[in-house]
Formats: structure tokens, sequence, C-alpha cells
């Protein structure tokens, strides 16, 4: 859950805030749980949208992607990389809000488009298109992180 | 040509891997501190709602019991069982008295049994309300009621006895006249 915060606030600071607001808010509405899903799932859909609304109040911004002929470069380069979980999560990290969202959502928590889409009040066609985006992005970052580390 | 999505599988396939951070220390004190918080806040309104059940048991309690059950058991003191003996003892020799002399004066009549079989239909009446007050309501009431019976039977009685009396007085003047 802490992970799961952080992964989409970005820092640890407001994870924390999060995970306290989310077990307070659950305990006080327990009888909210119907039982429809796990209690876990029902615990971290708190601190996801708990989490979401947070990163609300500082306006999330779905970034455009100007590719360019090195970004491409970059995809056809990292086909050959071997990856390491370090140096993909501070890549991970370093996206910026809006594709960090999507990508931890869809490829960490499992969501599908559908779940983003509602979780995010955004369409299942941006939750796409943004995810696809934030892939290249990391790619690239992830490419900066190898070559920074030699 | 590799898997286009190979980072895409990487991360899926190494999910665990990324939830790397532990979660800092005291964080889960503050939260268990908040909920202790959030349980005392709550504990007046849970409070006075049991109050209210209470109260409200309690009142429909009292409201059966008042309406519905026999009143409380109230023991008679030794003065009041003394008193109450005293005048058994006392109606009950009348009783036996004048029950001896209707006896002689109806010796032979059949007409004596429906007397007697009120009489005893009073005593059995008087037994059993005897018993209730000795054992289970000693009230005033109770205590009227039995002496009113005693009084009853004696009062039968004397009737009994004065007609009787009223059907000798002829025959007695038939003798003096004679």
């Amino acid at each position: 859950m802490f992970n799961t915060a952080c992964r989409i606030t970005g820092n640890e600071m407001d994870a924390e805030d999060v995970l306290q607001d989310s077990f307070v808010s659950a305990f006080k509405h327990l009888h909210g749980y119907k039982g429809n899903a796990t209690f876990g799932s029902w615990l971290k859909r708190i601190v996801v949208n708990n989490a979401i609304n947070l990163v609300r109040k500082r306006k999330i911004v779905f970034e455009e992607m100007q590719e360019n002929h090195a970004e491409r470069m970059i995809e056809q380069e990292a086909a050959e990389l071997l990856y390491d979980v370090d140096q993909v999560r501070v890549s991970i990290d370093r996206l910026p809000e809006g594709y960090r969202m999507v990508l931890s959502l869809y490829l960490i928590e499992g969501y599908d488009h559908k779940e983003i889409a509602q979780i995010l009040e955004i369409t299942e066609s941006t939750s796409k298109s943004q995810l696809n985006r934030a892939k290249k992005k990391l790619k690239e970052l992830v490419k900066e992180e190898l070559q920074n580390a030699g | 040509m590799q898997d286009k999505d190979q980072l895409e599988a990487f991360i899926k396939d190494n999910r665990s891997a990324f939830d790397a951070k532990e979660v800092p220390k005291g964080l889960w004190s503050r939260i268990e501190g908040e909920l202790e918080q959030t349980k005392t806040e709550k504990m007046p309104v849970l409070w006075y709602w049991k109050a209210a059940v209470v109260v409200l048991l309690a009142a429909v309690t009292f409201l059966i019991a008042d309406n519905y059950l026999p009143s409380a058991v109230q023991h008679t003191t030794t003065a009041e069982l003394s008193e109450f003996e005293e005048l058994e003892t006392f109606y009950t020799s009348i009783i036996n008295k004048k029950q001896i002399k209707l006896d002689r004066a109806l010796e032979g009549e059949e007409a004596i049994n429906f007397l007697s079989s009120d009489i005893e239909e009073l005593e059995l009446l008087y037994n059993d309300l005897r018993k209730v007050y000795l054992e289970e309501q000693s009230s005033p009431e109770v205590y009227d009621r039995l002496m009113h019976l005693l009084r009853r039977r004696i009062h039968m009685i004397n009737a009994q006895l004065d007609i009787i009396a009223q059907e000798k007085i002829p025959e007695e003047l038939d003798v003096k006249i004679n």
C-alpha cells in the first residue's frame, strides 16, 4: 500500500499522509465494504483514490509526447537492453505525473484501462494513449540511467 | 528482433520487486493513535445510545410488572400475623359454636344440605385465599377479604338459626297457650 501510494504521489511524505488518511477513513467506513471485492482490494482502492485526489490538487498534466528521431532511436536501442529493477524504478519515479500514474496503475497495480479511466476520470482511449507514451518515455529514461551507470 | 514491449513484460514479471520501499517507522503507531482517537470520539454517542436502551428496557419492564404481573410479595410483620391469627381464631370459634348449634337444631332436616354446601364452598374459598395471604400476597385487601369471608359464614349460620328460631316460636306459643 505504501509503495502504491509512493508511485502515485511521487514522494514518501505524501504517501505517508495518504496511507494514514486511508486507514482511518477505511476504519470509519467499514460498513461501506460490501464484500464485492476482497478486503485488500477495497482498501487498496481507497489508498489509490486518496493518492490520486492528493495529486489532483496539484493538477495532473497528461503529457503530449513530442516524438523525434532521438526517441525513435531510444526505442530501437532499448529492445536490446537488459533491464534492472532499481534503474527502472528510479526511471518510473522520474516520469511526468500523468505518465507515472497511468503506467503504475496498469503495469504494477494491475488495473485495466476501464478501471484506470474510472479512477482518473478520463476516457479509456486517453488511458491507452497515455500508457503508450509513458512506456516510450520510460525507455528513454531507463536508457539515460544505464548510460549514467556507465 | 526482440519484443517491442520487453520493458512492459519485465515490469509485469517483477511487480513485487518494485515494492521495495518500507513503511516509515512511526506511521503505524500514528495510524493506531488516530484510530484510538476516533473510537474515543465515538464513545459518548455509543454511551448515550446504550443508556437510552437501558432506560427504555427498564421502563418497559416496570410497566409490564406494574400492569400485568401480580404485585410484589408483601410479607406480613409478626404483629400483623398475630392480629390475623387472633381474629381468625375468634371468628372460627364463633363459627364452630354456631355450626354445632345449627347442626343440633336441624338434625335430620334435608334442607340443611343446601346451607352446608354453601358454607363448605365459603370455607374452601377462605382456605385458598388464606394460603395466598400467608405465602404470596399479604396485602391489606386480602386480609380484609378473609375477614369478610369469616363474617359471611357467621352471618349465613346466624341467618339460618334465626329462621329456625322463628319457625319454633309459634310452637312454643302454642304450647304456652295450650
